[in-house]
């Protein structure tokens, strides 16, 4: 059950009627944890099951580490939990991934073997889901946060439905206190939920569906042999449709859930205004990267360690985040060339010139620019189907020469006025955080922009393609 | 809840509404039509009409069967079976006849609508990825949606994909106008009815003829030997269907004009249709073999007007009941 489905908006209705028509507040928390299921369900019920005893694992793992005194044993069994959790994820996930290496490895030592089909699905949001259970633990066992005493917030805290599948990635201490405190009918943000809800969806289903999806399947295409300047509208269309696709899921889960009086992180905040890909990592996919900062970096030593080891800790780090979204070369490519450009970028910075210190507003629009053009770069390597295709297209961007016809004029047109008013307002306006300068404004503006919006989405009937997150 | 919150979205509501009324007009009064819009949902939900009895009937083929025999009235003239219309425009059907032929539950008949250029062995994935779909993305969510989806396109025009506002944006763009009006009506059941009252019927039998005409110049048929060879693998499909007790009929459906003499100029009727008709296990019908079938007139040499669709889905069941291939559920019973 996607966000962009009538099957959501049916579904949302009732939860949404019912939630606020029960009067118990545990009832209530009970009746949106079941909910959830059913959401879950919805892609296949069978991993249900797998989210209920990884979840109740990890809950009694947890307060079991918060009984026992003795480190050792702390140590022992937050090592278990965090074993079973990536066995489970690393079962699903990557399985498959690492049998065909294994295969083509043996092929190397000239040992021929039938490639193995182990035939795994991917059960929805489990790189997600697990991240949440992992962080939990972590933080229980560092004494950072409380240990949950009700099964019933921590299961809502892993499969609360908003973010059940996409994220954003939540914090047990940002979300355990919103389970406390019982929800008002007066005081929730039904109104504005329901509006950045609507924002995200005209997001996905207009703008990522049909003004930059277009481009970027054609020039994507398998024996698609683009030229210079589409190579670079690729793999721009790709990053504005990855931001709009996924950004956009995020603010529906981010309405959504504050229709229900909760509160979730921001996902993404104006990335393509960023100057330097540092910035532009504290901007995109923020859950994520806070997320491998805290538990990936931080325990590697980040640069605590000197320089030489803080820049292999940072290429580590990225490596792992490019793996997170796919079990492919590819990702791992995209991963480990953020990695390079935040080690350029900073010895740039100490050695030769501190451009982020410019405050001349057109010069930094140049930099935020010329960032967008190094994502957009990289972003082939996470769009592109092999490792060949990739170097194919990363070669045209390099060769100026090169010249292809395959995304009619119109299309791009289309594209490029949507893209370059996205890149500019993001540019001009990325020094507002979060959404609460949407309450700024008047009724008139906000009236105009909910109008547009539901117009964006109610005027692009789609084929309804899947969130691209879904498949991480 | 805020009231300021509620202050905007009810003029933003009234505001879209009145737009979207007005779009709504706009295209009705050009002439657009209500129609479903067909997908691999809408084709997953037929599949799983198949599920309703073991004797149910598959409609497979492409255009001219999606086009031609309305599965509701075939099924009130075969005793109330349920049928599956499966045929999807412009792919033919061997993957579906594949599909079948493996899926053990199946033991009802399968009308393959289908000619020898459709036989030849580059053709017979065309349909695969509608099976693959159902098998790995078919959910009860997919269906509620899709259930809802087909309610909001059978009442709203603006609700197909090409009356999206990037689509008339780039085709304002590029200088062609609104989007062709392709006089199709299909139904909620995949039948789809074709207007050929309209102005564009010459223009549409010329593109038709000039298409089938570009396939045969960059596509040379198959040797007719080779073809039959190929065929022994489609006929252990038809053998698994019979075993379990169901049946299999492949149905020449009419041709006229150009079309049907740039078909025998290919693919002569004796070399190919006939000869496997001889040594295959499935049932082979030739329209041409029937009169009351050569009687339709073909407006663009291949499909038949929506208006026609009841008589030929009529004299269709007649013929199937004549040579005993499809008795009702009671009669088996």
């Amino acid at each position: 059950m996607t966000f962009d489905s009538l099957t959501f908006v049916v579904f949302l209705a009732l939860t949404f009627v019912a939630y606020w028509a029960t009067p118990s507040w545990t009832a209530r928390k009970v009746l949106v944890l079941a909910c959830s299921y059913v959401f879950y369900a919805a892609w296949n019920p069978f991993f249900v099951l797998l989210i209920v005893a990884t979840t109740g694992f990890d809950w009694f793992a947890a307060r079991w580490m918060n009984r026992t005194k003795v480190q050792v044993r702390r140590k022992a069994i937050m090592a278990a939990s965090i074993a079973i959790n990536l066995s489970a994820l690393g079962f699903f996930k990557y399985a498959q991934f690492f049998a065909d290496n294994a295969v083509d490895l043996l092929r190397v030592f000239s040992v021929d073997f039938k490639p193995l089909s182990l035939g795994i699905l991917l059960p929805v949001g489990i790189s997600f889901y697990t991240f949440e259970s992992l962080s939990y633990v972590i933080d229980v066992y560092r004494k950072r946060i409380a240990v949950s005493k009700s099964l019933l917030d921590y299961s809502l805290y892993v499969t609360f439905f908003p973010h059940l599948v996409a994220g954003p990635i939540l914090r047990y201490g940002d979300f355990s206190p919103q389970c406390l405190e019982p929800k008002s009918w007066r005081s929730a943000p039904v109104g504005r939920g329901l509006t950045l809800l609507v924002f995200g969806l005209a997001l996905k289903v207009c703008l990522a569906d049909l003004v930059f999806a277009p481009v970027a399947d054609r020039v994507f295409a398998l024996g698609a042999e683009p030229g210079f300047a589409e190579s670079w509208l690729g793999g721009a269309a790709f990053s504005l449709q990855v931001l709009c696709d996924f950004g956009g899921y995020s603010l529906c889960a981010i309405g959504t859930a504050l229709m229900f009086g909760f509160r979730f992180p921001m996902n993404f905040e104006s990335p393509f205004g960023s100057v330097g890909i540092a910035e532009l990592w504290t901007r995109w996919h923020m859950s994520l990267a806070s997320w491998m900062r805290d538990y990936v970096l931080a325990p590697l030593g980040g640069y605590r360690k000197g320089r030489a080891r803080g820049h292999l800790n940072v290429l580590i780090t990225f490596v792992l985040v490019g793996l997170w979204h796919g079990a492919a070369w590819t990702f791992v490519l995209w991963g480990a060339l953020h990695g390079v450009f935040l080690i350029g970028e900073r010895l740039v910075r100490q050695y030769v010139w501190d451009f982020t210190k410019v405050r001349n507003a057109p010069a930094r629009a140049m930099l935020a620019v010329a960032t967008f053009g190094l994502f957009a770069f990289a972003a082939v390597l996470f769009r592109a189907s092999s490792i060949g295709q990739a170097w194919a297209i990363l070669t045209a961007m390099l060769s100026p020469w090169t010249r292809s016809a395959l995304v009619p004029f119109e299309v791009t047109m289309v594209a490029i006025v949507a893209g370059a008013a996205m890149v500019g307002a993001q540019i001009r306006y990325g020094h507002l955080r979060g959404w609460d300068w949407l309450e700024t404004w008047s009724v008139t503006p906000r009236a105009a922009s909910i109008a547009v919006a539901l117009l964006a989405v109610v005027l692009s009937p789609g084929l309804n393609p899947a969130f691209i997150y879904f498949q991480f | 809840m805020d009231r300021s919150w509620l202050k905007a979205w009810i003029p933003a509501l009234l505001a879209c509404s009145l737009l979207v009324g007005g779009y709504e007009w706009l295209l009705r009064s050009r002439g657009y039509a209500l129609t479903v819009q067909d997908d691999m949902d809408l084709w997953s939900m037929q599949y799983d009409r198949l599920k309703l009895s073991p004797d149910a009937i598959a409609l497979l083929g492409a255009s001219r069967i999606a086009f031609g025999v309305d599965p509701a009235l075939l099924s009130r003239e075969l005793g109330g079976r349920p049928i599956a219309m499966l045929a999807v425009n412009g792919r033919y059907p061997l993957a579906a006849l594949r599909a079948l032929a493996e899926d053990e539950h199946f033991a009802g008949l399968v009308i393959v609508g289908i000619d020898a250029r459709g036989m030849q062995r580059k053709h017979w994935d065309m349909q695969q990825e509608y099976f693959d779909h159902y098998r790995r993305r078919w959910t009860l969510a997919r269906r509620i949606h899709r259930s809802l989806l087909t309610f909001v396109q059978e009442r709203l025009v603006l609700a197909r994909s090409s009356f999206s506002l990037v689509n008339v944006v780039e085709r304002w763009i590029s200088g062609v106008g609104m989007p062709l009006n392709e006089h199709v009506v299909v139904h909620a059941d995949r039948i789809g009815l074709v207007d050929y009252r309209h102005p564009d019927l010459a223009w549409t039998r010329a593109k038709r003829v000039a298409d089938l005409e570009a396939y045969y110049r960059d596509n040379h048929p198959v040797p007719a030997d080779a073809w039959l060879s190929d065929l022994a693998t489609v006929s252990g499909w038809i053998e698994r269907i019979d075993k379990r007790g169901g049946r299999v009929v492949f149905f020449r459906e009419p041709a006229s004009g150009e079309s049907l003499l740039l078909d025998e100029a290919n693919f002569p009727r004796s070399l190919y249709w006939d000869a496997y008709a001889r040594i295959s296990p499935a049932v082979l019908i030739d329209f041409r073999d029937i009169p009351e079938l050569t009687t339709f007139v073909l407006p663009d040499t291949s499909h038949i007007d929506g208006t026609d669709v009841p008589r030929f889905t009529i004299a269709f069941a007649d013929l199937l009941k004549r040579r005993g291939l499809a008795p009702s559920s009671a009669i088996r019973r």
